[in-house]
């Protein structure tokens, strides 16, 4: 263990011997300039973030439902598990518990679990219901970080993805979206931040779309009245 | 991946010669030009946010050694491993004893070109580890045994019937060849894979050096799966692939994407700040982020190719080149294709094992222009063909020195050229169009897939000179 430790080290002084080594020497066509500022004036879309959002999200192929609140989410989200002995996995994001959907889900004949791992095989989720930190309306994205209310898995694991989020949650572009994750990025408890634009897709069979693939093949998106 | 870069000209002869490849390869091609030209028109400031994504990956390289080291303290702050890897050996017995010490028999791995060329799949089977490919393109090429032939699409060489016999004789499944009822169908195989695997292997878009964040992007959920469900993730990156900011992403993921795939953004984009933290219910116990140099700190070093190390690996040259849309990814023989595969092999195997590679393009500069970063790759091809001129095929034949020689003597005085012109113009008159050409062995191999143009009687000087008079 003791020579593998010495063998890393000395590999690591060798890599950043001969990179400062190579600096040394000026490139041929070096850096042009300096990184100019980003413009602030983009997108030049006439439309508020909601409109922006709502209709770069369904281009992707997700399911807009509109304005909900109280019990009408529940009722909502109740509509979307099919089969009355299907699982639904309810995370503990905020806004989801402040709508108190596992309630609401369960006394709709859900059955409904807290924690991905509950139903021993994860394959038998076939809804996951998460919100979300922020969403990007420039690309119809939804952020979700990776930290003990909330996780990486709700978008990537069940057919069926239902995302809750209110209007002040979308920012307008991508820009905005960093601006406002970088603390998050800094917080200890947080081991990271997940996008995701749409339903899992592939064009790896002669470059036609398929959605499904390994993700949910549908995302629904819905509104909650108010402030998150 | 053992390259087999030096027989270009073979290769592309033999894509040439299979009308379904061709077929599949133009069709693939034009669906990313025009993909990228759309997602280009609908950024008015693309020529802006390309300048700034060149600044940034200038800025990057220039200050690689400062923002590496600031990259591993961040990952470490975060509870990751950082492992820094000399070479391809170095980088998989990390992986390989990695995967030893917590007794992995199964890894899953999502598409990473950086893997692909230090042959870690190999290596990791010898260790005894089955290392599973989860993209659904690398997945196909994985169970055929083959090689990827596109940085993006792997499989782009492969028709939907064709993959539907592959996974009817290695899946057992049914024999259909719609690509939806495929794509089910490797969905079904690799489930059960992300559930049992211990080791989740990936590579790396981008790391941010501020954050200690790794940027993994693709479309299909499987990266995110990988990172997420087995006990130790293992991110192999080239060093060149650190950048400084988290902002700077605003800038590099519109271009990498929409050069790409002419999406908007990835389906999946994470942002990975290494392990779980307590409470977490999904991610990995342990991160460790492969730092590997393998050649590239040799590129660095040379002041006049140092460019080639701002390579995002979008692709969109591929797609873009003439010699690319005919030769087909497998030409080139390694993991990099395309223009800037013909930059990047010679410099990382060595020139003397990918000569033909730096001369396989007829610097017509369409992938200068695709490139979202800039990169000037005509005028990199041309500073490996003058290294592999000097370096690699040393001193010329006698005859290619004679005709050198005897072509100097023949340009250097005006007369003389004319008559050189009128001789060639009568000798093709009377012996076809490419005249001589068949005594002279190196003009006869040039001319063979070229077409000699019809010279005219009179050269245009002439013409001037009637004309003025």
């Amino acid at each position: 263990v003791r020579f593998a430790i010495w063998c890393a080290a000395m590999s690591r002084d060798a890599i950043l011997g001969r990179v400062r080594a190579a600096l040394d020497r000026p490139a041929r066509s070096g850096p042009d300039r300096p990184v100019p500022p980003a413009p602030t004036d983009w997108p030049t879309e006439p439309d508020d973030p909601l409109t922006l959002f709502q209709s770069r999200f369904v281009a992707l192929g997700g399911l807009w439902h509109g304005t909900a609140d109280g019990a009408d989410v529940a009722a909502v989200v109740a509509g979307l598990v099919p089969k009355p002995d299907d699982v639904a996995w309810v995370t503990r994001d905020p806004l989801v518990e402040r709508l108190d959907l596992a309630r609401g889900l369960t006394e709709r004949g859900v059955t409904v679990v807290r924690s991905w791992r509950e139903p021993g095989d994860p394959d038998r989720i076939s809804v996951a219901v998460s919100g979300a930190v922020l969403a990007i309306a420039d690309s119809g994205t939804f952020a979700v970080s990776a930290d003990r209310h909330h996780g990486r898995l709700p978008g990537v694991l069940a057919p069926v993805h239902v995302v809750v989020i209110t209007a002040d949650q979308i920012a307008g572009t991508l820009g905005e979206a960093l601006t406002r994750l970088a603390p998050l990025l800094a917080t200890p408890t947080t081991s990271g931040v997940v996008l995701t634009s749409g339903p899992s897709r592939t064009g790896d069979i002669e470059g036609r779309l398929v959605v499904g693939v390994h993700g949910p093949g549908a995302i629904h998106c819905i509104m909650v009245g108010g402030a998150a | 991946m053992e390259p087999r870069a030096d027989r270009f000209h073979e290769a592309a002869a033999s894509a040439l010669a299979q009308p379904a490849l061709q077929q599949a390869l133009a069709q693939a091609t034009e669906r990313f030009v025009q993909m990228r030209l759309a997602a280009r028109a609908e950024r008015p400031d693309w020529e802006e946010l390309r300048a700034r994504g060149r600044s940034i990956r200038w800025e990057a390289i220039g200050r690689l050694d400062q923002l590496l080291v600031q990259l591993e303290e961040r990952v470490r702050a975060n509870g990751g491993q950082v492992f820094w890897a000399s070479d391809a050996a170095d980088a998989c017995r990390y992986v390989c004893d990695l995967a030893t010490r917590h007794g992995v028999t199964l890894a899953v791995k999502s598409k990473s070109m950086a893997t692909e060329e230090i042959g870690l799949n190999a290596a990791l089977q010898q260790a005894g580890v089955t290392a599973v490919e989860t993209d659904l393109g690398e997945f196909i090429i994985q169970l055929a045994g083959e090689t990827p032939s596109h940085f993006l699409a792997p499989a782009i060489h492969w028709t939907r019937g064709q993959v539907g016999d592959l996974f009817e004789r290695a899946l057992g499944e049914t024999r259909d060849d719609d690509p939806a009822a495929l794509t089910r169908q490797a969905r079904r195989a690799l489930r059960r894979r992300f559930l049992d695997a211990t080791l989740g292997i990936t590579g790396a878009n981008f790391a941010v050096a501020e954050t200690g964040t790794v940027v993994i992007l693709e479309n299909e959920g499987n990266a995110r799966l990988t990172t997420s469900l087995p006990r130790v993730h293992v991110a192999v990156m080239g060093v060149e692939k650190v950048i400084p900011r988290l902002g700077d992403l605003e800038t590099l993921l519109p271009l990498l994407v929409r050069s790409a795939t002419g999406q908007r953004l990835s389906s999946y984009v994470s942002l990975l700040n290494g392990p779980r933290r307590n409470g977490e219910e999904d991610g990995p116990d342990e991160f460790h982020l492969v730092l590997l140099d393998n050649g590239r700190s040799r590129i660095l070093a040379d002041p006049e190719a140092r460019e080639s190390l701002l390579c995002i690996r979008c692709a969109a040259c591929l797609a873009a080149c003439p010699v690319y849309r005919r030769a087909g990814g497998h030409a080139y023989g390694w993991v990099y294709q395309g223009p800037i595969g013909s930059v990047l092999t010679p410099q990382l195997i060595g020139a003397h094992r990918a000569a033909a590679l730096p001369f396989a393009s007829s610097l017509c500069g369409a992938c200068r222009d695709a490139c979202p970063v800039k990169i000037d790759i005509p005028r990199l091809l041309l500073h490996l063909r003058a290294h592999v001129v000097e370096r690699v095929l040393g001193r010329a034949s006698g005859t290619r020195r004679a005709g050198a020689r005897l072509a100097a003597w023949v340009m250097a005085s005006p007369v003389r050229f004319r008559w050189a012109g009128r001789l060639a113009y009568w000798t093709q008159r009377f012996l076809g169009r490419r005249g001589l050409a068949f005594l002279v062995k190196p003009v006869r191999a040039w001319s063979r897939a070229r077409e000699v143009p019809p010279l005219p009687r009179r050269a245009l000087r002439d013409l001037v000179r009637r004309h003025e008079s």
